[in-house]
Parts: C-alpha cells; sequence; structure tokens
C-alpha cells in the first residue's frame, strides 16, 4: 500500500459470484500450444529413453564399409563418416543432452531461486553484492561465459553441468527476487506480520508457495536455453567428450559433409531444435496461464 | 473485556523524491493528530485520498513507527519492532481487516488455514482445538462450514472479506482496525458485512477504528466521528453532532456529497499535495469562507460544545481549548 | 416527439444457445434526459453500454434486438459508420480515467484527434484552439497551459474532465457514463457530476448515467432503470421509484445503501446473484425474494406498465413482506 498523496482511494473489483466451476479451460490456441509441447517433448524424450533399447545397433561400433549411407531402411537417419548409425547416436545423444539439461534446469532453478528469495528478504549488503554478481554475469554472453568456465573447470559431462549452472542461476535468482518482492508487499503477507509470523514462516508458507507458477515458467522455458548452450559447447568440443555421442558434437562432426552427406549433421540438428521449441510451447503456455492467474 | 485507545498529537513524514535528481523532500503524512476512542465505541475516521488516513491506520497497527507522539492502548505503548513479548501482547489485541479482500488471502492457503493461522503463530491450542475454534469463527461470520476446505479463487469479495474478519477474531483481539472493509464490495454485499460488524461488536464488545472515504458507512457504524485532511484532524465529536451540525466546511461538503441534497455546496479544486500544504488553515484554498486570517493563521482544534470540536477559525466557540 | 433511443429487446450472448448476459432489454431515452443505470457487478449494465457502440469484448455478440438513435437502426450499420458513430454521436466515458487515455501523447493531441477524425480539422493550431476551448468547457483552470500537458500529469479528477472532454467535443447527442465517478473521492464526484449535468443542460445532450451509487442517481437524473442478471427489472421516474420502489430487489437496493442518519440495522438481500443461465424459469431475483411465491418461479415475468411511465418485472409489485412495519 503505497503512503497516502500517492494513491486515489480506488475500489477494487467489485463483489462476483464465484464461478460455477474451477477449473482452468484453455481457451483453443493456447491448449493446442501446451499439449502439442508437451506432446513433442513426451515422444523425444520417450526416444531418448527406450530408443537406445530397442536398436539393433550401438552408438560406436563403427563400420568402415558403410559410411555416409543416406536415410533408409537400414539406416533411418543414414550413418556417419565413421559408419555409425545416426539415429542411434541421436537417441543416445538425446539421453546425454536431456540429462544434462534436466539436472542443469534443477540445479540452477533451485539454487537460483533460493538465492533470490534470499535476497528479497535479507535485502541490505546480500542482496546488492548478490544481483550486482547476476548483472555483471548478464553483461557477458552466455556462451562466452561458458566457454571461460570450461577453461577453469574442464569439460567432460559433469564440469558441463557445473559451467551451465552457473552461467544459468542468475536468470532464476532475478525473477525470483522480483517476484518475491512484490509478494511482500501483497496485504496478506502484512496481515500475517500482524499476526506475529516470523519471517522464516512468511518465506515458507506465504511467498515459497506463491512463487510456484512462476518458478515452473522458468524451468521449462530454461530447458531449451540449457539443450542450445551444451550443444554449443559440445559443439565447439568443450563439452561431452567423443565418442560419447551428442547433438551438438555430432552437428560438429557433419558440418564438413554438408554438401554430401547433409543428414548427418541436419537430423540431429533438427531433433535439437524440436526439443528447443517443445520447451518453448509449454513454457509459453504455462506463462500465459500464470499470467492470467495474477492478474485475477 | 474491551480496551481504550489513546492517540496523542502523532506525526509522521515520508521522505519522498519527486524525479530521479532532486533531493529528497518531506511528506508530511499526519500532523499533530490526536484522538481518543472509548472502549467497546467505533471511531471513524474520514477522509479522502491524501489525507493521511491510511497512514494512521498502519501505525496504529504497530506496522510502522510515528515520528513523534504517542499510540497507547490501555496504557500500554503501540510501536514497531516492540520486545518479543509486548510484540506478542500487541497482536493478540489488536488486529487489522483491510480493504481489498482479493489481495487479503494467500491464494494458496484454504480458508482453514488462513483463519488458523493466527492461532497456531500464537500456539493458541492443539491442532483439534484449532480446527474447532476456526468452525466456531467460520459460523460468527456468517460462513457455512463446508467452505473451510476451499481456497479463496471459490469465494466471492463478500466471503473473502467475511474470512478476513474470521481471521482478525481468531486470537480473540479486543480491537479492529478496519480500513475500508467495505469500500471493495457491492451495494449489498456491502451490507451484509456492515451489519456483521456491527453484531460482532455488540457480542463481542469490540472497540472499532473504523477508516473509510465513505461517509455514510462511517455515519452508520460510529459512535465518534472525526475527519481528516491534509494530515489533520479538522473536526472530531460525536456522531450525531459532527454529522447534524458540522462546524468545518469540509465536513460540510463531505456531507453534501455523501448525500447530494437540493442545493449542492460543491467545493472547488483538489486536496493539494502533502508535499506542499498550504499555509494557515490547510483547507483556506477551496474554502468558500475563508478571510485572511484563513491564509496566515493555522485554526487551533476549538471546542465547540461538549466533546465536539472543529479546526476552523470562523467556526462559533463556546471557549479556545488546546485539544 | 419521438425518443433519441430506443432499444428493444437487446440479448447478448456468446452464441445463439449460450446464457444470456444482457437478457432482452428495452429502454427510451429522451433528448437532453438523464436516466441511471443501477445495477450490481455482473448485472450487464456495462455490456448494455458497449453493445450501442459496438464495442462487446471479443466472443460475445448481440443475439437480438433493435437499438435506434434518432431513428437510424444502429445494429445495420457497417463497422466504418458505427465508428464514425464513437466520439461523433454517441461518447463514452469510463471508470478508470487512467485507461481512457494515452499516456504518451500530449492532452491537447488527444482532444485534437476527435476533432480531427469527426470535424475533418487540420494542424495542430488549429486542433489545439479547439482543445483548450474543450477544456474551458469542463471547467479546467488555465488551459491555455494544460493543453501541452501529458495525462500523468493531472491528478484522477482532471484526468476524468479531461475524458469528459474528449467525448464531448463534438458535441454528442448522447454520452454514456459507466462509472465515472467510482475511483474519485467524494468532493471530487460531486464537482465532475454537478459538471456533466450542466453539460447536459447547455447542449441538450443526453446522458446514462451507469453506477451503484443510488444517491448519487436520484440526485443527477431524471429516470433510472435497474438492473439484475441481465434483465431490467423496474425502470420510471426517479423520485417515484425512490419513494416508493415497486420491485423487491429495487428495495432490497434502497434499504442496502448507509445513510447519514442511519438506523442501526441496515436492510440485506441474502444469497448471491445468479451466475448467466442457473435460472432457467421464473423471475431471476426470486430465490433472493422476500415476497416471493411458487408462481414467481414459472415462466418468464416481464416488464408490468405500473402507469405514471414506471415498469416493474414483477407480479407481486409494491408488496412487502408481513412483518414490515412502516419503515
Amino acid at each position: 500500500m503505497a503512503p497516502d498523496g500517492l494513491t486515489v482511494a480506488t475500489p477494487v473489483v467489485r463483489n462476483q459470484s464465484p464461478p460455477r466451476r474451477r477449473r482452468v479451460r484453455l481457451p483453443s490456441r493456447r491448449g493446442l500450444a501446451l499439449w502439442s509441447g508437451v506432446t513433442l517433448l513426451a515422444i523425444i524424450v520417450l526416444a531418448s529413453v527406450l530408443g537406445p533399447l530397442t536398436s539393433p545397433y550401438a552408438p560406436n561400433t563403427i563400420a568402415l564399409k558403410a559410411t555416409l549411407q543416406p536415410p533408409s531402411m537400414l539406416h533411418w537417419f543414414g550413418t556417419d563418416q565413421l559408419g555409425r548409425d545416426v539415429l542411434t547416436r541421436t537417441l543416445y545423444g538425446g539421453r546425454v543432452s536431456l540429462t544434462i539439461a534436466a539436472s542443469t534446469v534443477v540445479l540452477a532453478g533451485l539454487g537460483g531461486m533460493f538465492i533470490g528469495i534470499a535476497a528479497a528478504y535479507l535485502g541490505g549488503i546480500f542482496d546488492m553484492a548478490v544481483m550486482r554478481l547476476a548483472e555483471v554475469q548478464y553483461a557477458l554472453p552466455a556462451v562466452i561465459l561458458a566457454i571461460l568456465l570450461v577453461g577453469v573447470f574442464g569439460s567432460g559431462t559433469a564440469n558441463v553441468v557445473l559451467v551451465l549452472t552457473l552461467t544459468n542461476w542468475p536468470r532464476f535468482a532475478r525473477v525470483i527476487r522480483a517476484e518475491a518482492q512484490s509478494l511482500s508487499q501483497r496485504d496478506f503477507v502484512l496481515l500475517a506480520r500482524m499476526a506475529g509470523a516470523s519471517r522464516l514462516r512468511i518465506i515458507l508458507r506465504h511467498i515459497a508457495p506463491n512463487l510456484r507458477s512462476t518458478f515452473f515458467v522458468l524451468l521449462t522455458l530454461d530447458i531449451g536455453l540449457i539443450v542450445t548452450l551444451e550443444a554449443t559447447l559440445s559443439f565447439l568440443g568443450l563439452g561431452v567428450q567423443p565418442p560419447t555421442p551428442s547433438w551438438g558434437g555430432m552437428i560438429a562432426d557433419g558440418r564438413g559433409y554438408l554438401d554430401r552427406a547433409w543428414w548427418t549433421a541436419i537430423l540431429p540438428g533438427s531433433v535439437l531444435m524440436l526439443t528447443v521449441l517443445a520447451s518453448n510451447l509449454i513454457g509459453d503456455a504455462l506463462a500465459t496461464t500464470a499470467g492470467t492467474e495474477r492478474a485475477e | 473485556m474491551s480496551a481504550r485507545i489513546h492517540i496523542e498529537a502523532v506525526s509522521k513524514t515520508y521522505p519522498v523524491r519527486t524525479s530521479l535528481f532532486s533531493r529528497h523532500r518531506e511528506l508530511a503524512a499526519l500532523r499533530g493528530v490526536s484522538l481518543q476512542i472509548e472502549a467497546g465505541t467505533t471511531l471513524g475516521l474520514v477522509g479522502e485520498s491524501g489525507s493521511g488516513k491510511s497512514t494512521l491506520a498502519r501505525l496504529v497497527m504497530g506496522a510502522e513507527n510515528a515520528d513523534a507522539g504517542k499510540i497507547s492502548i490501555d496504557g500500554r505503548d503501540v510501536r514497531a519492532g516492540l520486545p518479543r513479548a509486548a510484540d506478542a501482547w500487541l497482536r493478540r489485541t489488536l488486529q487489522p481487516v483491510l480493504q481489498d479482500p482479493y489481495g487479503a488471502l494467500n491464494p494458496r492457503m484454504t480458508v482453514a488455514e488462513t483463519v488458523g493461522e493466527p492461532l497456531h503463530i500464537q500456539r493458541q491450542g492443539s491442532r483439534a482445538e484449532i480446527a474447532a475454534r476456526v468452525r466456531e469463527l467460520l459460523e460468527l461470520v456468517g460462513l457455512s462450514a463446508a467452505l473451510a476446505t476451499s481456497l479463496p479463487v471459490a469465494l466471492s469479495g463478500g466471503q473473502r472479506q467475511r474470512v478476513a474478519i474470521a481471521r482478525a477474531l481468531s486470537i480473540s483481539p479486543r480491537v479492529l482496525i478496519l480500513d475500508e472493509p467495505v469500500s471493495a464490495l457491492d451495494m449489498s454485499v456491502q451490507a451484509q458485512v456492515i451489519n456483521l460488524l456491527q453484531d460482532l461488536q455488540d457480542r463481542l464488545g469490540l472497540t472499532y477504528l473504523l477508516i473509510s472515504h465513505d461517509l455514510a458507512v462511517v455515519a452508520h457504524l460510529s459512535t465518534q466521528i472525526a475527519v481528516l485532511y491534509l494530515g489533520q484532524v479538522v473536526e472530531a465529536g460525536d456522531r450525531n453532532a459532527v454529522i447534524r451540525t458540522p462546524r468545518h466546511p469540509y465536513t460540510r461538503s463531505l456531507i453534501a456529497a455523501a448525500e447530494p441534497g437540493g442545493e449542492v455546496e460543491a467545493i472547488q479544486g483538489e486536496m493539494p499535495s502533502p508535499l506542499a500544504p498550504p499555509s494557515g488553515c490547510p483547507f483556506h484554498p477551496r474554502c468558500p469562507q475563508a478571510v485572511s486570517e484563513c491564509r496566515s493563521t493555522p485554526p487551533a482544534l476549538r471546542r465547540i460544545s461538549g466533546t465536539h470540536l472543529a479546526a476552523c477559525n470562523l467556526a462559533d466557540s463556546a471557549q479556545e481549548t488546546a485539544a | 416527439m419521438s425518443p433519441l433511443l430506443h432499444v428493444e429487446t437487446l440479448r447478448i450472448a456468446a452464441g445463439p444457445h449460450a446464457p444470456a448476459l444482457v437478457d432482452g432489454i428495452s429502454l427510451e431515452l429522451d433528448r437532453g434526459k438523464a436516466l441511471g443505470l443501477v445495477g450490481e457487478s455482473g448485472a450487464g449494465k456495462t455490456l448494455a453500454c458497449l453493445a450501442l457502440l459496438r464495442l462487446l469484448p471479443e466472443g460475445l455478440h448481440i443475439q437480438d434486438g433493435r437499438i435506434r438513435l434518432d431513428g437510424q437502426e444502429l445494429t445495420a450499420l457497417t463497422d466504418t459508420e458505427i465508428r464514425r458513430l464513437r466520439g461523433g454521436r454517441i461518447g463514452m466515458v469510463l471508470q478508470n480515467p487512467l485507461s481512457s487515455l494515452n499516456p504518451l501523447m500530449r492532452i491537447g493531441d488527444q482532444i485534437g484527434e476527435a476533432f480531427a477524425v469527426h470535424r475533418g480539422v487540420r494542424g495542430r493550431t488549429a486542433l489545439w484552439k479547439l482543445a483548450v476551448e474543450a477544456l474551458r468547457a469542463v471547467r479546467i483552470p488555465t488551459p491555455e497551459q494544460r493543453v501541452s500537458a501529458y495525462a500523468h500529469q493531472f491528478s484522477g479528477g482532471m484526468r476524468q474532465r479531461v475524458a469528459i472532454a474528449m467525448n464531448i467535443a463534438c458535441a454528442p447527442d448522447l454520452l454514456i457514463a459507466d462509472e465515472p465517478t467510482t475511483a474519485l473521492d467524494a468532493t471530487i464526484r460531486l464537482q465532475v457530476l454537478r459538471l456533466l449535468g450542466d453539460i447536459r443542460r447547455e447542449r441538450r445532450m443526453a446522458l446514462i448515467l451507469v453506477t451503484h451509487d443510488l444517491p448519487m442517481v436520484a440526485r443527477f437524473c431524471d429516470d433510472v432503470a435497474v438492473m439484475y442478471a441481465g434483465r431490467i427489472v423496474e425502470r420510471g421516474p426517479v423520485e417515484a421509484i425512490f419513494a416508493n420502489p415497486a420491485h423487491p430487489y429495487t428495495r432490497g437496493l434502497i434499504g442496502a445503501t448507509p445513510r447519514l442518519d442511519g438506523r442501526r440495522r441496515l436492510a440485506t438481500i441474502a444469497g448471491q446473484p445468479p451466475s448467466p443461465g442457473s435460472i432457467a424459469s421464473g423471475c431471476a431475483f426470486a430465490p433472493r425474494c422476500d415476497v416471493a411465491d411458487a408462481g414467481c418461479r414459472q415462466g418468464r415475468i416481464d416488464l408490468l406498465d405500473l402507469g405514471e411511465q414506471r415498469a416493474a418485472a414483477c407480479r407481486k409489485p409494491f408488496a412487502r413482506p408481513p412483518a414490515e412495519a412502516a419503515a
């Protein structure tokens, strides 16, 4: 509530009868986006999990007699320059990429959220320090930062997770901090204080639960970002190391064969693109719903 | 059972920056406000935006501290940041009900959780006892027990406000601060909540500080009325005295606005910003009766008769009294 | 003389079989008269007004009914013709002055826009000159200086005057004001309403005032129409209706209004307004009515002519519950 003199006595929303059904019915456009995103992502995840188990090929078996074969009934995605089945490698690579993405998103998400809430509630020096650090990180392009950090920690799957977590926590921290601050201005938080609630109680019972929808929106949007970042690192040879397949690595390898064997790069690239698309569709749809909720 | 509230010469200023590069200016939200609320009665504080009424509500709640003056309930100090025991006493003695029913409830907590929370915080009773008390409270405010498991999103504005009142009453306070409790509600719902507040006061012997911009609502519930303009009390007294024989031109204009009779005395202009209050009487730029004295001399609150006070240079005065 | 505005059985819904949000309302308004449209939220009063200017939100359409302005059928007009009407012959002022005004345009340009569109005036100097006159007409002090200001530099009451100025700039026949003073302080409210009253008289402009504030309607309107659940349940001259309401809902609203000389207990109406379409037959108010009987819950209750230009959609107009003593 702003101090007097800066607000008009504005009666807020008039009393309305309670809506009959409380399920949120998404209008068709938004619903379509959400469900196609979910379906797409589900397909890719399922394929990455089950595919490697059912594939007749191993991802790393070299077959020099069958190099650069175009897509056929035998090899649905063709073979690469070492005769390895592209589809199998794509699916194994999916496992790697998605696992990295999932771990990073969870670590960066939770870490960022804690930091954001702490910054909002503790304020003062901690808040300033954390926010300045976040801003500095933001000023650097994520890729550059990631490369720098790989230089510090080294490459390889585990390090990639570490690097990407460090690159991505500010995104969560900043948004969560802003949300937490705006929530703490709401009447119900003031009233909880007036009932004698401790700071901890307010954070746990009043602030955090209301951050849920924002958190999930950020989470889903982040998946696409992380996947792309990881692919970039692998593309540059700084991420997942060969022979472990990864989408970025496959694109890098296939670059030299674009003129005669486009499938080696384009097909894994397309799967990468579809993953990012799915993540964005879901994130966008959730964001719209969350935005509507907040408006109520 | 009920408590007596004493507000003495309270002032509160906020430092405000009007633009990024200007220096801090002083916004005097309240200047030397003194009020007294007798136990078990209702003081209705009327004011428009900019009058300082919400600031006063926050001070009396103990959410902020006054810069000058003292607020006490039954002789005990009311402040923000009291030591633990005193703070707990304050929370148990006084509870607020605020304007916006849509912001007053945590969207993720059920009605039962919201109403029971103060009891949990103050550790008053076991789980079962608290649950029983919640049922009692819902009945007290006229809500069906079936709503206990509902989330706020399923409730109407009137229902939410009742939940807010139930929560406020859960730890059996003796004082309720009601800051625009019905402004956001439809007419018929407003009437229900006003009646409810009246009934609760009769049953539980509560003391109310009612703050509103709506003079009719204030007139309906209050035993005493005080009118706030630009951070100062310009008139105060018994409800009937203030409404039937208003002595301050601002009060008269509020009455005209609440019930526009035949000859409408609409005053000109708007309330000036608290950042730049007029000299002398704060109301003089808009006052139809202002004389030169009003520009230079800020009028003190004069006793008109009994408890009826008015701060007007031209008010009939039996005797001049420092409030 | 035929009325300026004639609305007949106007029905607004999402589709031909969807529940109606405005369920067949009819009203008339003479030139220069003021009609108060009263009701609580969800009654349909805002939708009815938006329908006049074809500004209904997406998904809602006029399913049935006629709207005649000075003999001209509005539902038959093309989109271009309706656009010419907005701000031209019909103006609309909304509740929140902040949303009526463009924060990035100077006031002079915004008011000037009305003249540019409807009168074909060109050139900033000419437009601003007209804008200054418009500001003067709504009693904004020093209009020559204020015409170059932005919306945020005005206070709430001033902004509402500017919004009024924009909408009366081209001397419309009808001004619709949807809760124009709800967001304003009491003393400012009086100023704005008085201003509207004066403008109305000077220009013989008709006014529809949508509000929930009954005392204001009693003071500033000639006629009143009370809406409930999408229908008009009572209409007629203000004095007659407020002195002796026919419909129980009107009686309830009047009883629920706190007064300065208040009795201790306000009359309340039990229950809540119904959601659209939930009352299949009979009077929509019957579940909450204190004099309803079995006959009230069947069939369709239409407006009953009560004489003296009054009408009420009630089978038992003027009925009072048995326990009610003369108040």
